[in-house]
Parts: structure tokens; C-alpha cells; sequence
């Protein structure tokens, strides 16, 4: 098991420097010049040559390539990310900030995927009938449903007619823990219905597989009372795919907070991605794809041992 | 049959459980938030006034003297003062200079109010004035000031006085000195890596979180500082119209810069005011170096063939105004309705002038816009459809904003879709688009001497009847030559709710420093 891990990260710091190089390259490839840009809009003036030619020089954008690339390689493995080119606020204190917002949405909406939908699908399953029929239809629309149509409705909803949520931006939980909570509640909800709508439908085609497994008419069979069984043998092996669901869920959802994002105002690290590509913040754009790249390995990672520990022949193998 | 009936109770009996754990968990979330959210407002009611704010962007830190675009001026509205600035109603009025002596054109007296004070505590000195003025003159320095303040030739402190000499009259001049850019700044401030907060405007800056908001508290150093009302300003960061939108309609901010058009509507009917200024222009711009478009025949087939109504409708919702001309604003001397219809809708006459140009059975060509901006998207639509009509088949090609500016300063286009605004209000602003300076903004390759020396002679000119008749010259050369064809105005939009008063936009192009008023309003 250690020896996979290890090989696994291994493989992992392979990956990041590939995908480091590979969005350097990108970030070159693409029109559009950062000094540019900084001094430009969508309706002023244009900026002058020689303050162009001034802040190229200021930002290093005029060194050769192959400088700048690795001066960014050797900046990555001592740690330093360099300075954002519009608010010259170190990448990594940027990121510093942001991540943990990010994270905060994702975990909180993940919790919120697994209650809801691990509920939703056993007791489709269990239940059977309408109740069955229901829940499958309300799978299929939140899962249809895109994330920033969803958050519209609830802004509009529970923001701009019932003013009970905040229609978006992100408080400090240490400064005030009940509107940080106000805040996440509603892009967690956006963020959280795909999800599960996903997990519920996992679940209840588990559950329904699982009930009809001989360990389980054995256990019926030596008097065990129904519920015991079903949470001891039904559920219990019935989470093994969903745990993997949620471990790919995880990384989607990473994904999907660009758009929940942008829609609540939400200050993460996927708004600070997006802000970096619109406006060719290099050093933003790469420490950013970096942390991101780390993110899913560590993810994966995780996944594995998390199955393993469901699923014991999974560490024997 | 009883062990499956004793099952089907424990069924329910656990879903009932399961549900009830769920409705518990989402409801006691519903209450704490609703909680917090209404202790929130609960703090904003109390004495001292604080008006919240949404902003278009995050800005960037801003550099001395460089043109970063809207929302950094917006927060250099509240930061900073120049010598002179504008008045409620868009006039040129003193700002740190309590006076100004211009009793020769090309002399210029300034007496500073007294004991001035930076936010730092620093005494704001007349040498302080030199100093940021002569910076901001040196185009070594990518100054966006540099060619307002170009006919400054020297520049003298004597006390509290700076007198200031000029190569030749220049009506605009005062308007330059009173943007919120070219505002008088500590000299450590004059360089490119101190951030420029510093200012010895009304509002003081004192927090910046980064992705979120920034505060400014009202300054005692501000040499009017019994006349502002508003305690603080918390700023907040809404790139994301619909965002910043919504954020003034459920009251998590009392005021907003840059409405987006199509939401004119949905705010005024919720019972909030949107204070909407004509003010920047569309048009299309064409590369002249070769092909069709160097033949002025050709530009003037365009100019005509735009439906402008169509164009307003499509891109703002009916919130600008055709324009079939050029703007000088109103209350310029300069003014005259015909400059604002040179050219008229009328597709046969455009299909006339391509055949007398040499292409009776049109052309294709390629149109650049932006897919980032919405607006400009649907300007470049409706204006493909018009060429379309009259035999000019047109590619779009519409990339993100950082490309179209790239593709812009390179050169990479037949004609283009702009939006933009003069600097100052004086028409010599027309002067960006009749020299060949080689970027976004300007038709490629386009300059015309004949036109710049009258619109620098109009410049010169502190005769209204003659600023007047230089003008028409201009508009009849401009309705010949298309340096640009201009498709609408558009409205630019402040939009606050009934706790916000004593606010107003600034007209025309000024309204983009709108924010200048802010020293004016208050809350509650």
C-alpha cells in the first residue's frame, strides 16, 4: 500500500511539472499582451508605446523565453510563484487566500451531496413505488439542471424576493461565522444539487444490487432485524461505487465552482483563475493550475485509500 | 406476511427518520443564516454613514499617471484631487487651487488653498504640484496625460502660487487638470512601483482585501471636509454584471457603477433610480492601409449603410442613441447639431457609392470584435447584417477581449467594432483618431493632416465664433474622409437605492468620473 502510494505520487510530481510546462507554453501560445492589457479597457483610450514598453520591461516580459521559463520552473520549486502583474500581491499569499474559500464551498456542498443524496437514493430503493419514481425524476433534473441557471433561481428567489441570503460575495467565518455561513449556503446549494442528484441515483442502483446478494440473505436468514441488516450489509457495501462518485464528484466540483463563482460573486480560486486568463496574469494563471493539478492527484490519492478501507480486497490486490 | 409487514413499518418508520434529519439540517441552516443576515443590516443603520458599493472590476493597483481603465478611476475619484476638478454639474471648477488667474491664454496662476494635507499627514506643497505636473507631462513616463498637458513649457512655484506657462492658448488645458488622474500626488508617488493611494482627496483609503472590497474613510485632511457627509465608502468587487446587479436588488449594496443595459429596466421597476448619462460612442473602424477600405468611398458606403436604429436596439436594449456623426458635447462652444448627422441610414446610396468606388458587386472582408463583451458582439452583428445588405460579406470574428485588443494594435482586421469615449469633453478629443498611432482604438494606418491641423488650431482657438466655424469644417471633412463611422451613444448608468442622496452623474463623456460626486452624497 505505501509502496503504491509513493509510486502514485511519484507519478503525480511527473504530471504537475508536465502540466506546468504545458500552461506556460499555452499562456505563450495565446494573443494578447499582458502589458497591454493592464493598461487598457473596454472604453478608454489606448495606452501609449512607451508605457507599454515601460511595464513589459517592469513585469520581465521582455526577457528571452527560455529566461522566463525557467526562472518560473526554479521560482515553483523554492516556492516562490511570483507577483501577480495587476495588484503585484504575491501568487501564493493569493492563493493562500483564495483556496480555502474555494474549498470551504466544495466541502460544505459535498456534505450537503452525500446527506442528501445517499438519503435520497437508499430511501428510493428501500421504498420502492412513487416514492421510487419521484426520486428518479428529481435525479434527472438536477442533474440536467446547469449549475448557473439553478443559482439565478435561487438568487432571485431566496436573495432579491425573500432577502434572506445575501445575492452573493464572501464573508470571513472568523469575523462573523453566521453571515460566512449566510453566504455559502445558497452557491453550496447551486453547487451541491448535480451532485446529488448524481450520488442519490448511485445509491439506490447500489442499494437495489446489493439486496439481492446471497451475504445479505444469509443475514436475514439468521434473524437479523431489517434495519440492522440494511445498514450493516446493504448500505455499508452499497457505498463502495459511491465513494468513488464522490471522489470524481470532488474534482467536478472543483470545476463547476467557475460558474458558481461568477454567479454569486464568490472571491475563490476559480475566480481568481478566471480574472488571471482575462486579463493575462501569467504568474496568477500558473500558480493557480498548479495548485489545481495538486489538488486532483492528492484527490485520487485519497480515493484509492478511502477504497481500500471499504473494501478490503482492494489492499490485497 | 407479518415478518413483510413488520418490514414494511420499519421501512417507513426509517425514511421518516432519514427525512426528518434532513428538513432538520436544512432548516436549522435557513434560521442560522437568516440569523446572520439580518444582524448584518442591523449594523449599517447605526449614526455614522456608510455607503456601500459596487464596483465593475477589481482594480488594478494603480500606477501614477497610467490609464488602467474604469474602475481604477473610479477609486481615484474618491482618493485623490487635482488643482482643479469638476463641479456637480460637469464644469471645470477649482479643486486644491482656491484660484486660478488666466488673464493671458498661455498663463496660467494658481493660489493654493491653504495648509493642504496628504492623507499621510505631509503637507502638500507647491513644489508638490511641480512635481506631479512635470511627471505627468514626460511621455517617459506612459503618462495618459502626456499629450493633454504636451503645450506646457515651464512650470514655477513662488509660495503657495504655481504659475504655469504654456507654447500656445489651449482651451482644453483645465480640463485636463481636472481628471481624476492628473491628481497631485506625494512625490514618492511618482514612479511605477509605489501603488498610488496616497492622495489629498476627500476619502482615504485604509483596507484592501484582495477579490473582495476595499473601504476609504472620509479624510479631515480634505480641504472641504465639512461638506462631505458619507463617513465611509466599503467598496465591493462585481465583475459580473448580473452579479452586481443583483447585489443592489437584495440590498447587499446601496449603489452601483456600470449597469448593464439590459438591466435598466428590471432596476427602475423595482423602485430604484438608474442615473444614466449619454456618454461613449460605437462605431466602426477601418484598416485604410490597403484593400476596399483605403478608399474613402468605400467608408462612407459603410457610414451609410448602418441601420443605427437596429444597432441600439440589438446591443442596448434601446439604451443609447443612433449617431450619425460626431459628438461635441452641448455646452461646448464648438457645438453644432449638423456634426451629429453627417451621414444617414440609406442602403441604396451605400450600394451607389461602393459601384463608383469600383465594386459594384461588393467585396468580403473581415470584422473584428470581442465575444467578451456583449455589447460589442451585438453591435458587430447588426452592423454585419447591414454590410451584408449591400454586398459586403462579412466574417466575424470575435475572440476575447485580450486578443481583440492584440489583433488591434497589430493591425489584424478589414474593419473593427469599438466603443470609446473622449478624455475630456473639448472635441479635440477627436484628435486620438486622426493621427496614426497605432493602436486598438484607432482606424489602422489612418492620419489626415488637413484635419488635425484644424482640430489643433480649434485647440488654440478662445474665440467661440471661430472654434465654431473650425468645427464645421471638420464635420464636412470627416462626413468625406470616415476616419471612423459611428454607429450610437450609449447610455452609462449609476443605479442606487432611496437611502442614497444627493448623488449625480456627470454628463457626457464625464461620466465615467461620476464617482467625483460621492463627496456630496450621503446615506439615509
Amino acid at each position: 500500500m505505501l509502496f503504491f502510494i509513493l509510486k502514485r505520487v511519484a507519478m503525480g510530481v511527473g504530471l504537475v511539472l508536465l502540466v506546468l510546462t504545458l500552461i506556460f507554453s499555452a499562456l505563450q501560445l495565446v494573443p494578447g499582451d499582458p502589458a497591454v492589457l493592464l493598461l487598457s479597457t473596454g472604453d478608454g483610450g489606448a495606452p501609449s508605446p512607451e508605457a507599454v514598453e515601460k511595464l513589459r520591461e517592469q513585469l520581465g516580459l521582455n526577457q528571452p523565453l527560455l529566461t522566463q521559463y525557467f526562472s518560473f520552473l526554479s521560482g515553483v520549486f523554492t516556492g516562490d510563484l511570483g507577483e501577480s502583474f495587476r495588484t503585484s500581491q504575491p501568487v501564493l499569499e493569493a492563493i493562500g487566500a483564495r483556496l480555502p474559500r474555494t474549498l470551504m464551498l466544495v466541502v460544505f456542498a459535498t456534505v450537503l451531496s452525500i446527506v442528501i443524496g445517499v438519503a435520497m437514493g437508499a430511501i428510493a430503493a428501500r421504498r420502492g413505488g412513487w416514492v421510487d419514481t419521484l426520486v428518479t425524476a428529481l435525479s434527472s433534473i438536477g442533474v440536467a439542471l446547469p449549475v448557473f441557471v439553478f443559482g439565478a433561481v435561487l438568487i432571485l428567489l431566496f436573495s432579491i424576493t425573500l432577502k434572506w441570503f445575501p445575492a452573493g460575495g464572501y464573508v470571513d467565518p472568523s469575523k462573523d461565522l453566521l453571515g460566512s455561513l449566510a453566504s455559502l449556503t445558497l452557491p453550496a446549494i447551486a453547487l451541491a444539487v448535480g451532485f446529488a442528484a448524481q450520488i442519490a441515483r448511485m445509491t439506490r442502483s447500489a442499494v437495489l444490487e446489493v439486496q439481492t446478494q446471497d451475504w445479505v440473505r444469509t443475514a436475514k436468514s439468521i434473524g437479523l432485524a431489517p434495519f440492522t441488516v440494511f445498514r450493516r450489509h446493504v448500505l455499508r457495501n452499497s457505498l463502495t461505487p459511491v465513494v468513488t462518485v464522490v471522489g470524481i464528484g470532488f474534482g467536478t466540483l472543483l470545476g463547476s465552482t467557475v460558474l458558481v463563482e461568477r454567479v454569486f460573486n464568490y472571491p475563490g480560486l476559480s475566480s481568481l483563475l478566471v480574472d488571471g486568463v482575462t486579463t493575462r496574469d501569467y504568474p496568477v494563471v500558473q500558480g493557480v493550475v498548479i495548485v489545481i493539478a495538486l489538488l486532483f492527484i492528492a484527490i485520487n490519492i485519497v480515493v484509492d485509500i478511502i477504497y481500500g478501507i471499504l473494501d478490503p480486497r482492494v489492499r490485497r490486490a | 406476511m407479518p415478518i413483510s409487514q413488520h418490514l414494511r413499518r420499519h421501512e417507513s418508520r426509517t425514511a421518516h427518520r432519514w427525512i426528518g434529519a434532513v428538513a432538520f439540517g436544512a432548516a436549522s441552516i435557513l434560521v442560522l443564516a437568516g440569523c446572520g443576515g439580518s444582524a448584518d443590516s442591523g449594523d449599517s443603520g447605526s449614526g455614522s454613514q456608510t455607503l456601500t458599493f459596487g464596483l465593475s472590476a477589481e482594480p488594478a493597483t494603480p500606477i501614477t499617471g497610467m490609464q488602467q481603465g474604469g474602475a481604477v478611476n473610479q477609486l481615484l475619484t474618491m482618493v485623490h484631487r487635482g488643482l482643479m476638478t469638476y463641479d456637480e454639474s460637469g464644469a471645470v471648477a477649482p479643486g486644491l487651487a482656491e484660484s486660478v488667474d488666466t488673464t493671458d491664454p498661455t498663463r496660467y496662476v494658481f493660489t493654493l488653498r491653504p495648509d493642504l494635507t496628504f492623507h499621510d499627514d505631509t503637507p502638500l506643497t507647491a513644489e508638490n504640484v511641480k512635481n506631479s505636473l512635470d511627471y505627468y507631462r514626460d511621455p517617459e513616463n506612459g503618462s495618459q496625460l502626456a499629450a493633454g498637458l504636451k503645450d506646457i513649457t515651464e512650470i514655477t512655484t513662488d509660495g503657495d502660487t504655481v504659475t504655469i506657462t504654456l507654447a500656445q492658448p489651449n482651451t482644453a488645458f483645465l480640463q485636463y487638470l481636472a481628471l481624476p488622474f492628473a491628481a497631485i500626488v506625494p512625490d514618492a508617488s511618482l514612479n511605477a512601483e509605489t501603488p498610488n493611494w496616497v492622495g489629498a482627496g476627500p476619502f482615504e483609503m485604509t483596507d484592501l482585501e484582495q477579490g473582495i472590497g476595499l473601504t476609504v474613510e472620509k479624510s479631515d485632511n480634505y480641504y472641504d471636509a465639512d461638506d462631505v457627509a458619507l463617513d465611509s465608502i466599503e467598496v465591493k468587487f462585481y465583475p459580473d454584471g448580473e452579479a452586481r446587479t443583483n447585489a443592489l436588488l437584495s440590498g447587499d449594496v446601496d449603489m452601483i457603477e456600470y449597469v448593464p443595459w439590459e438591466n435598466f429596466q428590471r432596476v427602475s421597476d423595482a423602485g430604484l433610480t438608474v442615473d444614466a448619462q449619454q456618454g461613449p460612442f460605437q462605431y466602426v473602424q477601418f484598416n485604410v492601409t490597403d484593400g476596399p477600405f483605403a478608399e474613402p468611398k468605400v467608408r462612407q458606403a459603410v457610414a451609410y449603410a448602418l441601420n443605427r436604429e437596429n444597432a441600439v436596439l440589438a446591443a442596448f436594449q434601446s439604451n443609447g442613441a443612433p449617431l450619425n456623426g460626431i459628438v461635441i458635447p452641448e455646452d461646448d462652444p464648438a457645438y453644432d447639431p449638423a456634426a451629429a448627422d453627417l451621414w444617414s441610414y440609406d442602403p441604396e446610396k451605400a450600394k451607389e457609392l461602393l459601384a463608383e468606388a469600383g465594386y459594384p458587386d461588393g467585396f468580403s472582408a473581415t470584422l473584428l470584435s470581442t465575444s467578451q463583451y456583449t455589447f460589442l458582439q451585438d453591435n458587430a452583428l447588426s452592423v454585419q447584417e447591414d454590410l451584408r445588405a449591400i454586398g459586403i460579406d462579412v466574417t466575424l470574428d470575435a475572440p476575447d477581449w485580450s486578443t481583440r485588443v492584440s489583433k488591434g494594435n497589430a493591425g489584424e482586421y478589414d474593419i473593427a467594432v469599438s466603443g470609446d469615449a473622449g478624455v475630456v469633453t473639448d472635441p479635440s478629443y477627436l484628435l486620438n483618431w486622426v493621427v496614426d498611432s497605432r493602436n486598438f482604438n484607432v482606424g489602422w494606418g489612418y492620419s489626415n493632416d488637413t484635419l488635425r491641423g484644424l482640430i489643433e488650431e480649434g485647440l488654440r482657438s478662445s474665440d467661440d465664433d471661430a472654434k465654431r466655424d473650425i468645427y464645421a469644417q471638420v464635420a464636412e471633412l470627416w462626413a468625406e474622409e470616415v476616419p471612423f463611422a459611428s454607429i450610437n451613444t450609449r447610455e452609462q448608468a449609476y443605479a442606487y437605492n432611496d437611502k442614497v442622496s444627493g448623488f449625480e452623474t456627470l454628463p457626457g463623456f464625464l461620466v465615467f468620473y461620476s464617482s467625483l460626486n460621492l463627496a456630496h452624497a450621503s446615506v439615509e
